[in-house]
This record gives structure tokens, sequence and C-alpha cells, in this order.
């Protein structure tokens, strides 16, 4: 409500037109009535009637705020000499007004631009709870509490009701007391919570909110000498504030700083901001200069967009991503530096304002990590979303739901349901509670789980969502709107849904299409399976260096250096890659275990003829056939993916590295079924333990070394063949998380 | 046999002719089910509609291009929603004239069905009278020759289906 400009006169037939629009509709509404009675199918109309009630709705409230503005701000002066205060009164509760209507989900509703604009209206009128506690502290005039006392405050009926849900919102999260006392500490308030460190906690919230977006935080850093390297100086907010030309936002912010350098000093410290009860007045010097890690460490962990949904949401589109840079580097924005609370707020606050699949996944996939693996939580779960969403196009059984997996006619699994128990695999080491002995899990190893979760997150969840989006269960796509899904398609920030590295992963998905129009329940379950092994031959090969580095780590860091003196074939690292897909559990260092599956048309086939996906080299979809090996976008090898020259261009079955026989003779020597080692384990509903008739490579299906991708591709493969039509893939993962853990991630529509 | 069923219509427009029993076991329908000039009139007050929503819409655009507000949030919040009413009328615009398209569509599909049934009563009076006289012949000749199968009656599908 402020740096406003305004013409007078313009905006008077802004109001008078918006009114006659309103005037001339409710007039036109009794064509909809007679429309309604006459045709006797309200029903039907209700696609007219809901839109026209909320457009008369809103529109005439909204010419009420603007008429109401619009007279304060030109009669300022007269009517109310401190206006300012005066017009946030008014405003306030008309804000309110049009934000409940924005946000009621009718109408065109559940449009971006209904949202985008409830998020607005609740914008003016939101307040974090340090915000509130803040406001009401200074309004009655309270010189402090101890934090019992604060604490006590949730049951004073003396307190307003919303000044004590916020009290109770800060005392109910340690994060967020343990930054009030960081506040407290600048200020020196001994461990009182006083107007002052709330206010300063709320002021901090405010401008982490304002440095958080990257056009803003790039005009700080660059403000003394125009080099940005990701350190904002004092220097910089003196130069912004002093900068007559600089954006009016960014001069706020830094007048903001300067007239109260606590705010500088809680950023400073942003990244030590988690909550970690164990820091010291050393931990809370810092270096003077403000990162863009400090800014997103603060922002998340003292909740700054509790109630901003749509600026949540917008702040967590522009956090970078793994996948924004391929080539092997991890995430700038460490685990440790984040609360488990502050992610899960910022993750509910942030998907409350995004209504589709495609923006939603790119919400989960920029959230930040914590070490209590809040946003694989969100992964997990999407990875579910998705699988049984695109499992709906695959297999509708004709009454809305979805064939069993082993059934006949179904195409068992796709990738995104084996995602689903990937992603909860690389939990245990993720938040380290898999207890592995006297040594733990380091950061790097969790990073780097954390890094290439997200990476492989963001590479396949957008085109999987645009995918369902596209290609609705029961749609019948044209040739051009196929075409312009694998040629053209674009992800939720308009980048190419298929770039430099994905020809696997869009082969993968004409496959899935290929198998959601055949008839036939041989072929359609082989192609679907196909397609998998190329969605996995482009995720393991993206993953690859995350992989290297998770289970290959330094002194710091590892249990690796330690399992090398126990056992030097193998790894202590390697052997806790134990994955259980759907029930399915094995040890990758051990032979895979066998299960009979019936109808099976996947299992006891070759993978090296039937069964392997660089023979397909053309798909039918709709009565077209479509050439694989093209050219056009997204036609590229895996090469682009990062360099890596240990990458084949191709997955090629075929090929010495990975050749059954060849790879049983060099690696396998261990892999017969006698002994402990070498047993086959109990699968449960299965008969296992008896290897298929012909089918004896499968014990050679056991990784040496995890972190060699042939090896451990070979290994996958052979788990995704066994568990291809297994009805437990259909299930949610749970991997040490319950529903609870997860009720911050809104219900799928 | 099927049962050639004319009731009365009370409180039909003058239009509605005859309606079968069998709008009465449709519960959707509280009332009449419309006719062949009903689905008319109601396409044409929504082709009305339709248009000034258009008209409105091109409105909203207008201010919303030049609001007379620069800055602050405030405005972000006014074009916020103005895009939002834009996009609700622009919706009242499009599902009005595709409503009456449908409603168009429905009372030619009416319309046929008119036509249909009156064929079919000409018909099935035209075969009641050769069926008496092949009755009142039998008793004479018991090798007289017969009307034949009794016509078909048209089928009425959908239920919002309608003479008149």
């Amino acid at each position: 409500m402020s740096n406003i400009e305004m013409d007078t006169l313009r905006v008077e037939h802004v109001t008078s037109t918006l009114r006659a629009q309103v005037t001339g509709l409710t007039s036109a509404f009794t064509k909809l009535t007679d429309a309604e009675r006459l045709s006797a199918d309200p029903l039907l109309l209700q696609s007219v009637r809901t839109p026209l009630t909320e457009f008369l709705d809103e529109a005439a409230r909204l010419a009420d705020i603007i008429d109401e503005h619009h007279f304060l701000m030109a009669n300022a002066d007269t009517i109310h000499p401190t206006d300012y205060q005066q017009r946030l009164v008014a405003l306030a509760s008309q804000f309110g007004a049009l934000a409940a209507g924005l946000g009621d989900g009718r109408g065109a509703a559940g449009t971006a631009a209904e949202m985008e604009a409830f998020g607005f209206a609740r914008r003016a009128d939101a307040e974090t709870s340090a915000e509130t506690v803040s406001a009401w502290m200074e309004e009655a005039g309270v010189d402090g509490f101890t934090v019992a006392d604060f604490a006590a405050l949730v049951g004073d009926k003396s307190v307003p009701q919303h000044v004590r849900d916020a009290v109770a919102a800060l005392v109910a999260d340690p994060v967020l007391m343990a930054n009030l006392d960081r506040a407290g500490w600048h200020l020196g308030s001994n461990g009182h919570i006083t107007p002052e460190t709330v206010a300063l906690l709320a002021a901090t919230q405010e401008v982490s909110r304002g440095f958080g977006d990257t056009s803003t935080f790039d005009a700080f850093d660059g403000a003394k000498n125009g080099e940005l390297d990701d350190r904002i100086s004092m220097d910089d907010v003196l130069r912004v504030a002093a900068d007559e030309s600089a954006d009016p936002e960014a001069r706020a912010l830094a007048t903001m700083v300067l007239a109260d350098p606590s705010i500088f000093d809680m950023l400073d410290t942003g990244t030590l901001s988690s909550g970690d009860p164990a820091y010291s007045i050393l931990t809370l010097n810092g270096d003077g200069r403000i990162s863009f890690g400090d800014v997103v460490a603060t922002a998340v962990n003292t909740q700054a967009f509790e109630g901003r949904a749509v600026e949540a949401r917008d702040f967590t589109m522009g956090l970078p991503s793994t996948n924004d840079f391929r080539d092997g580097t991890g995430n700038i924005l460490q685990i440790k530096w984040f609360s488990d609370s502050g992610v899960r707020a910022l993750a509910q606050e942030a998907l409350t304002a995004t209504p589709s699949l495609s923006e939603q996944v790119g919400v989960v996939e920029r959230l930040p990590e914590s070490p209590g693996g809040i946003r694989n939580l969100a992964i997990t779960v999407y990875y579910r979303r998705i699988g049984a969403d695109i499992d709906l196009i695959l297999n509708p059984d004709g009454d809305g739901g979805v064939l069993p997996l082993d059934a006949e006619g179904s195409t068992g699994t796709n990738w995104f349901m084996q995602g689903a128990f990937a992603s909860s695999a690389v939990r245990p080491v993720l938040v380290d509670n898999d207890g592995y002995s006297l040594v733990t899990a380091g950061w790097a190893a969790r990073q780097s789980m954390a890094d290439g979760n997200q990476l492989l997150f963001g590479s396949l969840a957008p085109a999987a969502a645009a995918f369902i989006e596209a290609f609705p269960p029961g749609s019948r796509p044209t040739q051009a709107e196929i075409e312009g899904f694998f040629r053209g398609g674009e992800r939720a920030n308009g980048r190419p849904l298929f770039e430099d590295g994905d020809r696997q992963l869009r082969d993968g998905f004409a496959l899935m299409l290929d198998a959601a129009g055949d008839p036939n329940p041989v072929t359609r379950q082989q192609t679907t399976f196909r397609a998998s092994l190329m969605i996995g031959v482009h995720e393991q090969a993206l993953v690859d260096p995350f992989v290297d580095r998770a289970l290959d780590q330094g002194w710091d860091d590892g249990f690796r250096v330690l399992g090398d003196v126990f056992d030097q074939d193998e790894s202590i690292a390697n052997g806790q890659i134990d994955p259980d897909l759907g029930g399915y559990a094995f040890d990758a260092d051990k032979p895979l275990p066998v299960r009979h599956g019936h109808p099976d048309h996947v299992i006891g086939q070759d993978l090296t003829t039937t069964l392997n996906p660089t023979l397909v080299t053309t798909v039918t979809i709709g009565g077209v056939t479509y050439d694989l090996s093209g050219s056009g976008n997204g036609d590229v090898d895996l090469a682009g993916l990062a360099g890596w020259d240990d990458v084949p261009d191709v997955w090629d079955l075929d090929s010495k590295v990975i050749d059954p026989a060849v790879w049983h003779r060099e690696h396998g020597s261990s892999a017969a079924p006698t002994g402990p080692r070498g047993r086959f384990e109990t699968v449960p509903g299965s008969t296992t333990g008896v290897p298929l008739p012909g089918n004896d490579d499968l014990p050679g299906a056991a990784a040496s070394d995890w972190k060699d991708y042939p090896d451990r591709m070979w290994t996958i493969v052979n788990s995704f063949q066994q568990t291809h039509t297994l009805p437990g893939m259909a299930g949610t993962p749970g991997n040490g998380f319950s529903d609870a853990d997860i009720s911050f991630i809104p219900e799928a529509d | 046999m099927d049962e050639v069923v004319v009731a009365a219509a009370a409180g039909a427009s003058p239009e509605r002719g005859v309606v079968p029993v069998d709008a009465e076991r449709c519960g959707r329908y509280r009332g009449l089910v419309p006719t062949q000039h009903d689905f008319r009139a109601a396409a044409g007050a929504l082709r009305t509609l339709a248009v000034t929503a258009q008209a409105s819409a091109v409105s909203v655009n207008d201010v919303d291009d030049d609001l007379g507000m620069i800055g602050g949030a405030a405005t972000d919040i006014v074009h916020a929603a103005l895009h939002a009413s834009f996009l609700n009328v622009t919706s009242v615009a499009m599902s009005s004239s595709a409503t009456a398209d449908e409603f168009d569509r429905r009372a030619i599909v009416c319309a046929t069905y008119t036509t249909d049934m009156e064929r079919w009563r000409n018909n099935m009076s035209s075969w009641e009278d050769n069926r008496t006289t092949y009755l009142e012949e039998l008793s004479e000749d018991p090798h007289a020759v017969g009307p034949g199968l009794a016509p078909g009656r048209p089928t009425r599908w959908p239920l919002w289906v309608e003479e008149g």
C-alpha cells in the first residue's frame, strides 16, 4: 500500500466501468434463469451460473475497494491527517472479504489467476505469528516475559485469541523459540522475550522475504562494485539505500536494515538458524556477509512465509535445484542449514497456492532438504501419486479404478511406482537413522543422497506430470498432440520437457503411451517394462556421481573407510543397499531372490533379447508410427547429462560389460545359492527360493560395487523384472515414516 | 405392442402439444420435459447472455490495461482480481455459447423425434385399421392375409427428448 501513483480521473472511470458491468450482468442474469427454466437442466448450466455469480460478487467488491482506496488517498490530507494507519484499517477488512471471495475455489477458479489474486489479497492481510505477537506486545505495552511466562500466555483468557494462537505456534516449535533466543542474544535481553526481540524476529522475517527474491538479492549483492559473489555486505546495503534510482522496495529493505543493524546480524548467521541448541556465542558471530544460503535458511527456519501461500510458492520456485546444473555438482543449500519444521511449514504453505500437478512437482523439487528428510517425504509421496496417475492411464478398469498389477491385461508397474520405493530407500542414509553400528552416515553422504534424490525428481517428475496432464485416462490424443508433447512440451518453469540428455526419458514415455493403447496383454506388459528400463537407464546415469560420492566418503564422513578395513572386497556402504520394493526385499550385494508371478510376461523373459529396450526403435501410438531414433528436440544421448566418460551413450545389454553370461563369469563367482551369503531369500507372497527354469542367471544379479554403473544397473534391471507385476508395488512405501509425518502435504485432487 | 399414450399437459405452453408419460419417470425434471421450442428459447437467452458477458470481458480487459494506479501492493491485488474477473466473465461467455449450441442440438433431436412419432402414430393408426379389417376377414376366410408386424415405436433416448 505504499509507493503508489494514481490518476484520480482514470481510477474513477475504472470504478464506474466495473459497476456498470456488474449492473449489466445482473440484468442479464434473467437470461440464465430463463434458460434454466426452459431447458429444465440447471445442472448443465452450472458452468454458466458459477462464474457469473463469482464475477458479480468479486467485481462488486473490487469496485468498492478501488473506490475506498482512491478516496482515502485523494482526500487524505483533509480527512485523515494520519491517513496511512487509517487507510490500513479501512482496507484490511475489505482485503479479507475480497480474499475470501477469490479463494473460495468457485468460478473460473482453481485457475492460476484466481489463486494468484487470492494470494495477493491474503498477503496484504497476512501476518506471521511473530508479527502478530509483536503488534500485540507493542499495543499492550508489556515489558517482556520469561520463557515460562510467555508460554503461559496461551492459557491467559485476557489475551486476544488470535494472539494466544500465535504464541502457541511459537512455543510449539523449538526452532522458532531458538530463533527468538537468538534475537534476544543479539539484543542482550538475557533470555527474556521482550517486545524488541519479537520485533527483531518479525523484521528479520520481512527482510529475508525481500532478500529471498533472487533479483533483489542480486541488486544488493552487486551494489558496491557490480560483482555478484553471493555476499551482501553492509556497504552493499548502504549503497542501495543511497541510490535514488534503485527499486523502491529494495531501498525500503535497505532502510530497514540500516535502522536496526541487528537484522543484518540475524541474517549473517542465518545458516545457524536451524535451531541446534548447541549454538554458542562464537557461532553467533557472523562473517559480516549475508550469503543467499543465509537468507534462505533464515526465511525457512523462522517460517517467514507463514500465511503467505503465493509468496511461499514463488520463493520456493526461485530456489536452486540440483537438476539446474547437470554437471554432477550438488546443491549449494546444505541440509544441515534447515530445520524439519521450517521445511515442513514452507512446503505446506507453498503447495496450498499450487493447484496443478505440474506446479506442485516444481515446488516439491525446489524445497530445501532438512536432516529429517522432509523433502524426501514429499518426493516419495509425489512419486507415488504420479505412479498411481500413470497406472490409471495405462490400466483403467472401466469403473474409475485400476486393474491389479497381477491381473491379466495389466501393464504391470510403471517406473514411478518403482521410484516411490527407491526414494524411500535412500531415506535411512539421508536421515542417518539406520544405526550403522558405531559409524554413522556423515553429512557428505547425507547431502549426496539428498542431492541425488532432488536431481532425479527434478528430471523425471515434471515430465511425468506433463504426461499425465497431456494424456488423461481415456483420451485419444491426436498426432499433433503427441508430437507437441514429445517435441515441444515445456515444464512449469518454461524449460523444455526433454532436453540434452533426456532421450531415454523421452523414449520411456513414448513406450508407455504405446502400451496404453495396446490390447495385447503380453506386449503391453513387456513394452511398459521396457519403458521402465529406459527411464531407469536415464536416472541411474544421471545420479551416478552422487552415488559415487555417497558411497565413497573421506575420513570425516565415513564408514566406507572403516568398511574397507573390515572387508576389502565389499565395503560396508555397498552392503547397506537393502531395498524393499513392495515387499520384495533384497541385499544388493547378494543374489537376488526369484519370484514367480502369474500372469506375468516379464519374469523368465530374456533381458538381452525379448526385453532389451535398445532393440526398440519405433513406437506406434494411435495408428501412427514414431521413430524413436529420429532427430529433434530431446534426441540426444546420455553423454549430455554430465560428460562422464564412463556413462554409455546408450544402454546396450549386448555389450560385453553387462552381458549376463560374461558378467556372471567375471563377477558372479560368489553367487551360487549355497551358504549364508549366497542364499535365496524369502519373498512374502510368492514362491521363492527356487530359480525359474532356464533363468539361472539371476543369482548373478548381485552388485559387487554399487558405484559401478553397469554393475548397479544390472541389479536394478533384475529387481525391476522380479517386481514388475508384484501387487505390493501398488502400495505406499513406508520406510521410517507414518501418515502423520506426511500430513503437511495437501491431499491429491 | 406399445401403447400410444397421449396425456394433457397442465400448464404447458401452446406449442408443447403432447407429453408421453415417460417424462414422469425422470426424477431429474421436476417440471415438464422441455420441447424443441423450449430448447430454442433457452439457446436464444444464452446467446444474449454470451454477448453481454463478452462485452464485459472487453471492458474488464480495458480497465486492467490502464488502471490509473501504478505501484504498491493494492495495485497488485487489483490487477490480480481483475484477471480473475476477466476469466470468470469470459467463462460465462464461452459456457453460455457452448450450452446454447447444445440446446440447439437438443431442439433438432426433439424435432426429429416429434416427426418420427407423428409418422409412427399415423402408421400405427393404419395398422390398427388393417388389423381390425383382418380380424373381420378372418371370421370368413381362414386364409386371410394379416396386417404384419405393428410398426416399431421410435426410440426415445436420452431422457430429455420430448415431442412438441
